[in-house]
């Protein structure tokens, strides 16, 4: 690992530990609230857990790529290193937030199986996947022109989440052909990130 | 640190830039040695920003190289902790520094810059009375300028370059900036590039002055060279062109019969003295209006 790289994973770090600390905190008051207010049951619960843990990869790194990406280049940070940690970033996330989402179910006693951490892996991707897209969407259109797609991107990404488990489950062991639809637009959108996100980086 | 003296030069090639079909750079080739302080003047939209931006590899050129020794700079981690790019600081809404308090952009710029002084950035944020715990979106223009002067010189880095540094500083923290900049050049040698629009007070630091017009370089040279190559020539009007004829002369002002005329002689030249005219040195400010002042 180059010296350069390290740094710049040193300042995301620092950067992911601050909305972190945001969004888990706001889950966790989230969470007391469902827990005493409403009285859920545990399952409803993981189940909103699950929306938060989808949220967080797609508004960090939509964040971090409106917001972080020319700073770090004012920094002295080269463009590999920024794909890098994009790559980097995902991965994490997709790997902590699962840690998470086994420990509640764990907490819950409820069964693990392959078919419920299949699909919550491939619901963080696409909420990653997504959050790439915002990002490079909303640095190329700015807020005004991207408010529908945003509605449309936000709406959607809500109702998969809420559902992801229903969704992927169902997707996974009997694709009807509307979800197969969801898939393809998702995997256009993964092709349409790597297209436009290298080149929007690279004209920065 | 070690003196940076004896660092490779900082060169740029051919360099082109384009933005879609305009282009506001063409084919420059520049050279800065290490161990010299530059200073970058030119009009507005000639292209500084961008050369410096581009200098620094945060922006691509269109065409061209950039290079420090034989290595090139483009998405080179090992050139590029040699350089530092201070730009000024635009805090709008929609960007990652303007949630930044004061302490999170000097704890970032500490993490990025391998030679980075903390008890220098700690002992200006002082200097300077900036809050710590102040966001950089409430900062005023002078102290958005003061954090770019800490970041420039707390970097460390061989090569600094600096966008128009005291924008918006009063003369007192201007003065102050020039000394500091001094202090640091005697202590590390140090070479700095600085942009700025308020010559005639930041040319006594300049050793060499490199003038951008329309997106080239219009010349490069130093600047106790360059002012004595050039002087104003006032008098009767048929006296002072006799005085200037076969010189470059520039922006002539014309009131009833006298004339008075800005003059830049090649080496070896001079002007016909003569008792009918006045002769007066000029300021960097005044040959820089006359060399990319309007035609008119």
């Amino acid at each position: 690992m180059n010296e350069g790289f390290k740094r710049h994973i040193h300042y995301i770090s620092l950067y992911q530990g601050k909305i972190f600390s945001i969004i888990i905190l706001g889950g966790l008051i989230y969470g007391i609230f469902l827990t005493t207010v409403i009285n859920n049951p545990p399952d409803e619960i993981i189940r909103y857990l699950e929306t938060i843990l989808a949220i967080i990869p797609c508004s960090l790194i939509t964040n971090y790529i409106r917001y972080q990406i020319d700073f770090c280049l004012s920094m002295g940070c080269t463009r590999r290193n920024i794909y890098l940690s994009i790559y980097i970033l995902t991965a994490e996330l997709l790997v902590e937030s699962l840690a998470v989402f086994l420990l509640m179910k764990m907490i819950a006693s409820t069964s693990i199986t392959v078919d419920i951490i299949r699909s919550f892996v491939i619901s963080e991707l696409l909420s990653a996947t997504l959050g790439v897209l915002n990002g490079v969407l909303i640095r190329r259109f700015g807020f005004a022109k991207m408010a529908l797609i945003l509605v449309i991107i936000y709406g959607g990404l809500a109702v998969f989440a809420l559902n992801s488990f229903f969704l992927m489950t169902e997707f996974l062991s009997s694709p009807s052909s509307w979800l197969l639809i969801i898939g393809g637009i998702l995997i256009l959108y993964g092709l349409i990130v790597t297209l436009f996100g290298k080149r929007t980086i690279d004209r920065m | 640190m070690e003196n940076a003296k004896d660092l490779m030069p900082l060169q740029c090639k051919n360099i082109i830039k384009k933005y879609k079909e305009k282009e506001v750079l063409h084919n420059i080739d520049l050279t800065l040695e290490s161990g010299k302080i530059y200073g970058l003047i030119g009009r507005n939209g000639a292209g500084k920003t961008t050369l410096l931006s581009i200098l620094a590899a945060q922006c691509p050129a269109t065409s061209g190289d950039i290079t420090l020794g034989k290595e090139t700079v483009w998405e080179n981690q090992q050139t590029l902790s040699h350089i530092c790019f201070s730009r000024e600081l635009n805090p709008v809404a929609e960007s990652a520094i303007a949630s930044m308090k004061v302490k999170d952009y000097l704890k970032a710029a500490s993490i990025y810059y391998p030679h980075w002084d903390k008890e220098m950035a700690d002992r200006l944020v002082k200097t300077f009375e900036l809050e710590p715990g102040k966001k950089i979106l409430k900062l005023s223009k002078g102290m958005l300028s003061m954090l770019t002067i800490i970041l420039a010189l707390a970097s460390k880095a061989d090569y600094t370059l600096l966008d128009e540094p005291v924008a918006g500083l009063d003369v007192f923290m201007r003065d102050k900036f020039y000394k500091l900049l001094l202090e640091e050049y005697e202590k590390t040698g140090r070479t700095f590039l600085i942009s700025t629009h308020i010559i005639d007070e930041a040319s006594p630091v300049f050793e060499e002055v490199i003038i951008l017009k329309d997106g080239a370089i219009l010349l490069k040279e130093n600047t106790e060279d360059l002012l004595s190559r050039a002087v104003h020539i006032s008098g009767r009007e048929d006296a002072v062109d006799a005085a200037v004829k076969g010189l470059k002369t520039y922006r002539p002002e014309k009131i009833g019969r006298s004339k008075g005329i800005t003059v830049l002689m090649e080496n070896g030249q001079e002007f016909q003295s003569s008792g009918e005219i006045s002769v007066q040195p000029v300021s960097l400010q005044n040959l820089f209006i006359a060399l990319c002042g309007d035609e008119n």
